[in-house]
């Protein structure tokens, strides 16, 4: 057996079909893509080439691309800064209870098991204008003046979504730090503590160097994740009043499915990708990780 | 043994990858049989679907030697998809429901649709049978590539018994309509129904407004022919009117974030007085107010150049034959026997208005689709929704822009801009 297993050849013939499946889901679908953005085409008759024509429009002519660009910036930036540091906070709470620890990890992480659909129209039923929990609330407190209609108004549609998503997927990366910080040793702590280091100060010189390889895998994933965005956004505001909260995500569904103009939708996925691919290698080079060892 | 367990584990393998083979089906035996693929969405409200499911039926029992295949799982943007995918798939549809106008003409220009000229021209009898306007929102070209079901009609939708009790009756001049929106408001009533969240739901009393102002001249030169601009005259008043309704009272607050089945809700409850809608509505609307509900359209305005009698009509949901059907005969068969006249009367009887000149007795149909019939009749002038002439890309960007109007936008900056819009998608 152990023979058999070491044979190239036998090795090569049992990844076949999971190569094969890869190989016509991923890699060939974007050769496509790549080429149908070169192309006019309404999908019911053939493509026609049209070369770059396709990226002069969307990049001169667009209404909506500047706007749906700085959008999707501005999601991935907010929610870095909305889920990282809150669920590094947490984490670092929780590793501080003595007891339940697990019962509150367990209720922070059940978000990301639900569905991106059904926490979406949850929280279009809490963003409702007239009856939804949050005007109510504020109601409730006298403090009309603050409510708004959160998901149709043009300033706050978008960080409306953001805050959405970021209350979905915190405990994720919180549960990530918790591993990460799990496995420092507590005579470090006990050490710092003998020293005269407060807790924030443990937190600042023991804790976050080494968890920030952790924190680098986290970062990245959000960044990857958000520039992608599609579903949340589309649930709750279909890209906002007036496409004030529109994603480029959200251009390639519209102008693709909805409008059937596929070469076009899929010159923003390429465009899309080009973007998530030099932005994630940005961090991953920004990002430096020297080894800390205490 | 490690031998023998290695040619059993490479069998294995093989012999589950060529499991896919055989889940072809067994195409000999329908040689006799006639095999028809008919697509059309599928909605659960839609009394369509029942109709259509009941055609099958009866035209199966009647031809033994017709099997029909229904699609029928998706609706609205989904069964856009469905019907695109299926067609670039190169799959035959023998018949389909599709859209009319701009959101028909790619599919007729892309030859996917049978060109229905030679079959009228066979059976004179039967063409004399379809209404003539209708058909022009399917050709193209001097072909006629569908038939539209349905004429819905967009108008305002009314509870007459909250009318009642704020004092007030069917508006006939436009002083009266803006009455009636006050005096509704004091009796603590909403007074027009409106869940913005579907944009082009707001879109319908804009256009009604420029309409009344402008006439159906602007209507035709500019959304229809591009010859004059949205900054024009008309276009600008219809949104100061419709914000001077907003100062009324004549909508909930925040009515851009309410969801569309909201607004709807509104009006089924009593809670509403008025709503702004199409004619496919009304069975549900008849359903939860029955003798309650009333409609009428938008009455003229004293210096404007429109009329109430000028409506807005759209020929919807209609029916086509895929050119690369394998039975075109069959399909035309089968598209007759939907289009005669007892299969019409049975989707009469549901509410809708159809398109053949299918007598109706008054017993027949409920009371509200007899009236909006007859003001049909009485019409002078129609106008389609204007989203659906101006294709798929731009009908979008101008829902999109009239929700600026509910927000209290500068109506001027609004329409500048969708001007430079329209500009630019043609």
């Amino acid at each position: 057996m152990d023979k058999m297993l070491r044979n190239p050849y036998t090795i090569a013939f049992f990844i076949t079909p999971a190569f094969l499946l890869f190989l016509f889901v991923i890699p060939i679908p974007i050769f496509q893509t790549f080429f149908y953005s070169l192309t006019s085409w309404n999908v019911i008759s053939d493509p026609t080439w049209i070369g770059l024509d396709n990226y002069r429009q969307l990049f001169t002519q667009d209404p909506h691309f500047v706007k749906a660009l700085i959008n999707t910036f501005i999601f991935a930036l907010g929610s870095f800064l909305l889920q990282i540091p809150f669920a590094f906070l947490i984490a670092n709470l929780l590793l501080r209870l003595k007891r339940f620890t697990g019962v509150f990890r367990s209720i922070f992480f059940f978000p990301c098991l639900l569905s991106a659909t059904a926490v979406s129209l949850l929280w279009r039923f809490i963003y409702h204008p007239n009856m939804g929990l949050i005007n109510s609330a504020l109601n409730f407190l006298s403090l009309e003046g603050l409510t708004k209609s959160w998901l149709s108004n043009p300033n706050t549609a978008l960080y409306a979504v953001m805050i959405t998503v970021a209350w979905q997927w915190f405990g994720y990366h919180m549960v990530i730090f918790m591993t990460g910080a799990s496995s420092i040793p507590k005579e470090l702590y006990e050490c710092a503590d003998l020293e005269g280091a407060t807790g924030w100060q443990s937190v600042r010189y023991i804790t976050f160097p080494l968890v920030k390889s952790f924190i680098k895998i986290s970062t990245v994933l959000i960044t990857a994740s958000s520039i992608k965005a599609f579903d949340s956004i589309y649930i709750l505001t279909g890209g906002g009043p007036n496409n004030a909260s529109t994603v480029l995500a959200l251009q390639m569904y519209n102008r693709a499915f909805k409008q059937m103009k596929y070469g076009y939708g899929s010159a923003i996925s390429v465009l899309l990708m080009i973007v998530a691919i030099v932005i994630v290698t940005i961090l991953q080079k920004a990002i430096k990780i020297e080894e800390v060892t205490y | 043994m490690k031998k023998g367990m290695t040619l059993a584990l490479l069998t294995a393998v093989i012999l589950s990858m060529c499991f896919p083979l055989f889940a072809g089906g067994n195409t000999e035996s329908e040689a006799e049989q006639k095999k028809l693929v008919f697509m059309f969405p599928y909605d659960a409200n839609s009394p369509m679907t029942l109709w259509y499911q009941e055609n099958v039926e009866l035209y199966e029992q009647a031809h033994p030697d017709v099997k029909i295949d229904i699609i029928s799982s998706s609706t609205g943007d989904e069964y856009l998809t469905q019907v695109t995918t299926k067609m670039a798939s190169g799959d035959p549809i023998d018949l389909m429901q599709g859209w009319t106008l701009a959101r028909m003409e790619p599919f007729a220009e892309a030859g996917r649709l049978m060109d229905l000229v030679p079959a009228f021209e066979d059976d004179p009898e039967f063409r004399s049978f379809l209404q003539d306007d209708p058909l022009s929102a399917t050709t193209f070209d001097g072909g006629v590539y569908g038939i539209p079901l349905e004429l819905a009609v967009e108008a305002i939708f009314y509870n007459k018994a909250i009318f009642r009790e704020a004092g007030v009756d069917v508006p006939t001049t436009y002083a009266e309509f803006l009455d009636v929106i006050t005096a509704v408001r004091d009796a603590g009533y909403i007074p027009i129904g409106l869940g913005n969240s579907e944009p082009w739901i707001g879109t319908i009393p804009y256009m009604m407004l420029v309409e009344r102002i402008g006439g159906l001249e602007s209507y035709e030169r500019t959304v229809m022919n591009g010859e004059g601009s949205w900054t024009d005259a008309p276009f600008v008043e219809g949104a100061k009117e419709l914000q001077r309704w907003i100062e009324l009272g004549a909508f909930e607050p925040n009515v851009n974030g309410i969801p569309a089945v909201e607004g709807i809700a509104r009006f089924n409850n009593g809670e509403a007085a008025m709503f702004f809608m199409g004619s496919w509505s009304m069975p549900t609307f008849y359903e939860e107010l029955g003798d309650d509900l009333g409609v009428f359209n938008l009455p003229t305005m004293e210096d404007g150049k429109g009329s109430a009698d000028h409506w807005l009509i759209i020929p919807n949901q209609a029916l086509s034959i895929g050119s690369n059907s394998k039975h075109p005969d069959v399909a035309v068969d089968f598209l007759k026997f939907m289009l005669s006249p007892e299969r019409q009367e049975e989707l009469a009887k549901s509410g809708l208005i159809v398109t053949t000149k299918v007598e109706l007795s008054a017993d027949d149909i409920n009371p509200i689709q007899a009236e909006i019939i007859e003001s049909l009749a009485r019409a002078t002038g129609a106008m389609y929704p204007w989203d659906v002439p101006m294709g798929n890309a731009l009908g979008a960007e101008l829902n999109n822009a009239t929700v600026n109007f509910y927000d209290g936008a500068d109506p001027m900056k609004v329409l500048a801009d969708f001007q430079r819009i329209s500009e630019m998608e043609r």
